[in-house]
């Protein structure tokens, strides 16, 4: 199907499209009135933004939100998936609560943790670490639960103690599936830290420069931040695969 | 030295054990809840083993010949009778006794080496040390030059080669092999069937095999034990004095195989 009068590769020709599109949109609709920023324009909001340091400010603001929210977020979902797990009894008691919390959209949340803990760093980071928890919990206790029998068994041939068969057994074979919740949770924990930012407005944060950029009706401060928040997110999936990639090399 | 761990056998145990018997498998019945209704897989089996022993126990499947093996592994326990090995009664797995599962049951996250390593774990061998030993047994099995690939790296004979290693590593008395062929190629089982041959001559162990497999029955046993279905009982322990290393194409084998046969095909009337 491909001709060979193309040169560029297949996956870019649709962004290609699509920007072609937005400037030609931006340049009609310029007389009618319509606020589409130019790419042009776009691209030296974000070079003066860059210049003036505060999109470092922004960004520096987001990533460190992000990240302290989601270790605190993926370590209690780590230890509480791990119980509930491996622990019959504490399924038993605790199971039915986790999944009726994590049928609440984190959205429904936002307000709640307003109520509590305010507009700042506590609410934000509580609600990231929320965002966080419920994906790494339910992927390790199910992970941990679904260990064959047979490896269970070979553990016992082996006298290995629990704690042994634990260790050397169990939480091994649940990695794979411990790395999926961490992989949704990093991705789910980026979404939280921009919906908090932008309905908990306060301090630096690509939220909160989206949200200027929105009141000042300036489109184009509104792109340098999706854009950044695109190439962020894109990029700490990315790390997050690489990571898992060197714990799960024995797969290939 | 031997008289005092006797006497204290007896005196713990009601049971006297003769001397020289390996594994004692005594009255044992075992049956297993199917949607509450009990299903009796093991009837009131009795079955004494000597010490360097070869038996194998062949019967139609469900049967229950592994149910018995992993009675003897300790990772089943009987509802009635017991099981002793070495003297001892069996309460659970111990590494007096190393098995090798139709399956090979390699932990994929660890190489070879590491596989056959994890036996030494819970005897508090240092890692180096464990190292050192698994790739002694890596050797013995004919895995030299594979000490660190991981288990999908491997053909199917090569993991189960690993698996006897792994069995093999603690130089436990007895060793309890479930099918352990059964899951090969033809041409690779009989490969193998040779280096287990070869392995026990070298390293003398009791040894128990469940198959299906009659051929390798003849091929490995000094006794087959033929068992019945529903529920498993001993139908006959046939003895087999046929020279080592036996020749599969020679007449005393090609008679017994063919009588062995017929202990089947008599089952079915």
């Amino acid at each position: 199907m491909q001709s060979k009068g193309i040169y560029l590769p297949r996956g870019l020709l649709l962004p290609v499209a699509i920007l072609l599109a937005w400037e030609v949109a931006a340049h009609a609709g310029r007389s009618g009135g319509v606020l589409i920023a130019p790419l042009e324009q776009i691209a030296s909001t974000a070079f003066t933004l860059a210049a003036g340091g505060t999109m470092a400010v922004d960004v520096a603001a987001t990533i460190a939100r992000v990240m302290s929210g989601f270790v605190l977020g993926a370590v209690a979902g780590l230890l509480f998936g791990s119980v509930i797990g491996t622990s019959r009894a504490a399924d038993w008691l605790a199971s039915p609560t986790f999944n009726a919390v994590r049928q609440v959209p984190l959205t429904g949340w936002i307000p709640v943790a307003a109520l509590l803990f305010g507009i700042g760093e506590g609410a934000k980071l509580s609600l990231i670490a929320l965002a966080a928890f419920c994906p790494v919990a339910l992927n390790t206790a199910e992970g941990l639960a679904g260990v064959s029998q047979s490896y269970r068994e070979l553990g016992r041939s082996l006298n290995f103690s629990g704690v042994t068969s634990w260790w050397r057994i169990l939480l091994p074979a649940a990695t794979p599936q411990i790395f999926t919740g961490l992989k949704h949770g990093i991705a789910f924990a980026w979404i939280a830290a921009i919906a908090a930012e932008l309905l908990l407005t306060s301090g630096p944060g690509l939220g909160s420069m989206i949200e200027g950029g929105t009141a000042l009706f300036r489109l184009d401060i509104v792109m340098v931040g999706v854009c950044l928040i695109g190439a962020f997110g894109y990029a700490m999936a990315v790390a997050m695969e690489r990571v898992e990639a060197r714990f799960l090399r024995w797969r290939n | 030295m031997n008289v005092r761990i006797d006497d204290r056998l007896l005196k713990n145990d009601s049971e006297v054990r003769r001397v020289g018997v390996a594994i004692s498998v005594d009255h044992v019945s075992r049956a297993f809840d199917i949607n509450g209704r009990p299903l009796a897989v093991l009837h009131d089996i009795s079955l004494d083993i000597t010490a360097g022993e070869f038996v194998v126990i062949v019967g139609a499947s469900g049967c229950g010949k592994s149910t018995l093996l992993r009675l003897i592994a300790g990772l089943d326990m009987p509802n009635a009778g017991a099981v002793f090995v070495g003297g001892s009664k069996v309460v659970g797995p111990g590494l007096d006794r190393g098995i090798v599962f139709q399956d090979h049951r390699l932990l994929p996250w660890l190489t070879a080496e590491e596989n056959v390593a994890a036996a030494l774990i819970a005897r508090g061998v240092p890692k180096a040390e464990r190292l050192d030993v698994a790739r002694r047994y890596l050797a013995l099995v004919g895995l030299t030059g594979f000490e660190t690939a991981y288990p999908s790296q491997l053909s199917g004979g090569m993991a189960q080669r690993a698996a006897i290693g792994r069995a093999l590593a603690n130089d436990p008395d007895v060793l309890l092999l479930d099918e352990p062929l059964g899951a090969l190629d033809a041409l690779t089982r009989l490969k193998l069937q040779n280096e287990i041959v070869r392995l026990s001559a070298k390293n003398p162990k009791t040894i128990v095999l469940v198959t299906h497999d009659i051929e390798e029955a003849v091929f490995f046993a000094d006794r087959i034990v033929v068992m019945d279905a529903k529920p498993g009982r001993i139908r006959r322990i046939i003895p087999v004095d046929l020279p080592r290393p036996r020749d599969r194409s020679s007449p005393g084998f090609v008679a017994l195989r063919s009588a062995v046969l017929d202990e089947f095909i008599d089952e079915t009337h």
